[in-house]
């Protein structure tokens, strides 16, 4: 069959920004891929409250992804499809992870279960929760990368960028929970993962506009928009500026200067930078999820 | 069985006729619409172009609102239309953002044609089928298909510039349509085969 595209080349003017994802699915995300890797990564070096923490944030990516729901009672339908939707997947995942992880935190409390199940049983529970933990961060950025028709979502970058953003986070909240005295841990040996996340954030960022900016209709606007456009304050300063740069000097000055990092100094400055970087974070998926241009513009 | 339909966009003239049949048999809510008219201007003067393009749900034959509803509320049913169960939707919204026309719409909360006077007596009957929190689109007026009456749009257009019928019958007068006047899909490349086809 024929095809005529005579008009179609006239019509493709306005860009259409989708505006059914907002506020909510941002908060859903961020403290989704947050709690997924702070309970990964709190899990791999025992540090039960990050574990806790972990998981109460992500409960908070439950409520909001609730709270954004037009029939909250009927949730459990979300359970549905995961053959085909990620949602479904990333709902079957933070259940997982959530149940999993209290199970494992109750189990390796002083004063709970842990006298009724062996260590080998106790390590599965622990394995499980951490699987359903990593697939939580990964569900974060495949449910945007999977919307075929928003070409700035739909790259693999952004899997890979929200992955790297939820351990940045974890770290974070770490240094955060070291900073404000809640553990006694040495967690000095994050500072290097965490700088060299801060790069890699920054690098794919940078990567990842520009290739966006030289892709087809759509991609390019959303990225306009995030450059130029409205977004750009949140984008360019919150992000960019308060969630990457500033994070990056601080980690390389508390690097350089306090090499033995023993003092008190770098502990206060990695909790404000890692502070920072939670800001940056946030703002990385609101501002993604706000560039949201549809291809076709109609 | 596969319905679609074939709209002759040399014969609409843009008057919105469509938009108003859909409202006025599906009593859609204010600032929903099933079936809307895009209108774009093109060119400078002297060569000015003005066109106008009727838009509704697709009924794609491979509809990414189906594959991305996470609840199975969103189904293609046999005929090839595509529906949303309102008993099994939960207002996720993912069909909405997956649609690539913009054919869907997330019914928030309740409001009223005429601010300030409460719901006229066609609005609280109408409103019955338009439950809030939930997502909605057009089912290609299966109500009146099951009578043998065309969709209201079709069945509406002054210009007479809509047709309807069954696209896996090649003897039907879409098929031929299509067939003799080179019909074409909105944004063919998009992989998501439409049932609805235009002529220029």
């Amino acid at each position: 069959m024929m095809v005529n595209n005579k008009v179609l080349p006239e019509i493709r003017v306005n860009p259409v920004i989708q505006k059914e994802w907002g506020w909510p699915i941002a908060m859903a995300v961020f403290f989704g891929g947050l709690g997924g890797g702070l309970f990964l990564l709190s899990e791999f070096v025992f540090i039960k409250i990050g574990m806790v923490l972990g998981i109460v944030s992500m409960c908070s990516s439950v409520v909001f992804l609730l709270l954004d729901l037009g029939k909250r009672a009927r949730f459990w339908r979300v359970f549905y499809k995961p053959r085909t939707s990620w949602l479904s997947r990333g709902a079957i995942s933070l259940t997982g992870a959530v149940a999993f992880g209290i199970l494992y935190v109750a189990l390796s409390s002083d004063a709970g279960l842990s006298f009724r199940v062996g260590p080998a049983l106790k390590s599965v529970i622990g394995s499980t929760a951490g699987l359903f933990a990593f697939l939580v961060v990964l569900y974060t950025g495949f449910l945007l990368s999977a919307s075929r028709f928003i070409p700035i979502w739909n790259t693999l970058f952004l899997p890979i960028q929200f992955a790297i953003y939820a351990f940045l986070g974890g770290v974070d909240v770490i240094f955060i929970i070291k900073a404000l005295g809640w553990i006694s841990v040495d967690v000095m040996i994050f500072a290097p993962i965490a700088t060299g996340l801060l790069i890699a954030a920054l690098v794919l960022l940078g990567i990842y506009l520009v290739t966006m900016f030289f892709c087809r209709m759509g991609a390019k606007q959303g990225a306009i928009l995030l450059i130029r456009g409205n977004l750009s304050p949140l984008f360019i300063w919150g992000v960019f500026v308060i969630g990457l740069i500033i994070p990056i000097g601080i980690d390389l000055l508390i690097i350089f200067l306090f090499p033995n990092l023993t003092t008190l100094v770098p502990e206060t400055l990695l909790g404000i930078s890692a502070t920072l970087t939670l800001i940056g974070s946030f703002l990385y998926r609101f501002t993604l999820l706000k560039a949201g241009v549809y291809y076709p513009p109609i | 069985m596969r319905y679609g339909m074939v709209i002759d966009l040399k014969r609409c003239i843009g008057c919105y006729g469509c938009q108003i049949f859909c409202k006025s048999e599906n009593a859609t809510p204010p600032g929903i619409l099933w079936s809307r008219v895009l209108f774009y201007e093109s060119g400078s003067y002297p060569d000015v172009k003005k066109i106008h393009i009727p838009l509704l749900c697709m009924h794609c034959k491979e509809p990414e609102c189906v594959r991305k509803c996470p609840t199975g509320a969103t189904t293609k049913r046999p005929d090839g239309i595509v529906t949303v169960d309102q008993t099994k939707c939960m207002g996720c919204k993912s069909c909405v953002i997956a649609c690539p026309y913009r054919a869907r719409s997330f019914h928030d909360k309740e409001s009223e044609y005429f601010p300030g006077q409460g719901l006229t007596p066609y609005e609280r009957v109408g409103y019955r089928k338009h439950p809030t929190g939930l997502v909605e689109k057009c089912d290609f007026c299966s109500s009146r298909l099951q009578e043998g009456l065309e969709p209201a749009c079709v069945a509406g257009c002054m210009a007479k510039a809509r047709y309807f019928g069954d696209l896996d019958d090649p003897d039907s007068k879409v098929s031929k349509l299509i067939r003799d006047y080179c019909g074409f899909q909105l944004y063919p490349e998009l992989g998501t085969y439409p049932s609805v086809y235009y002529l220029v």
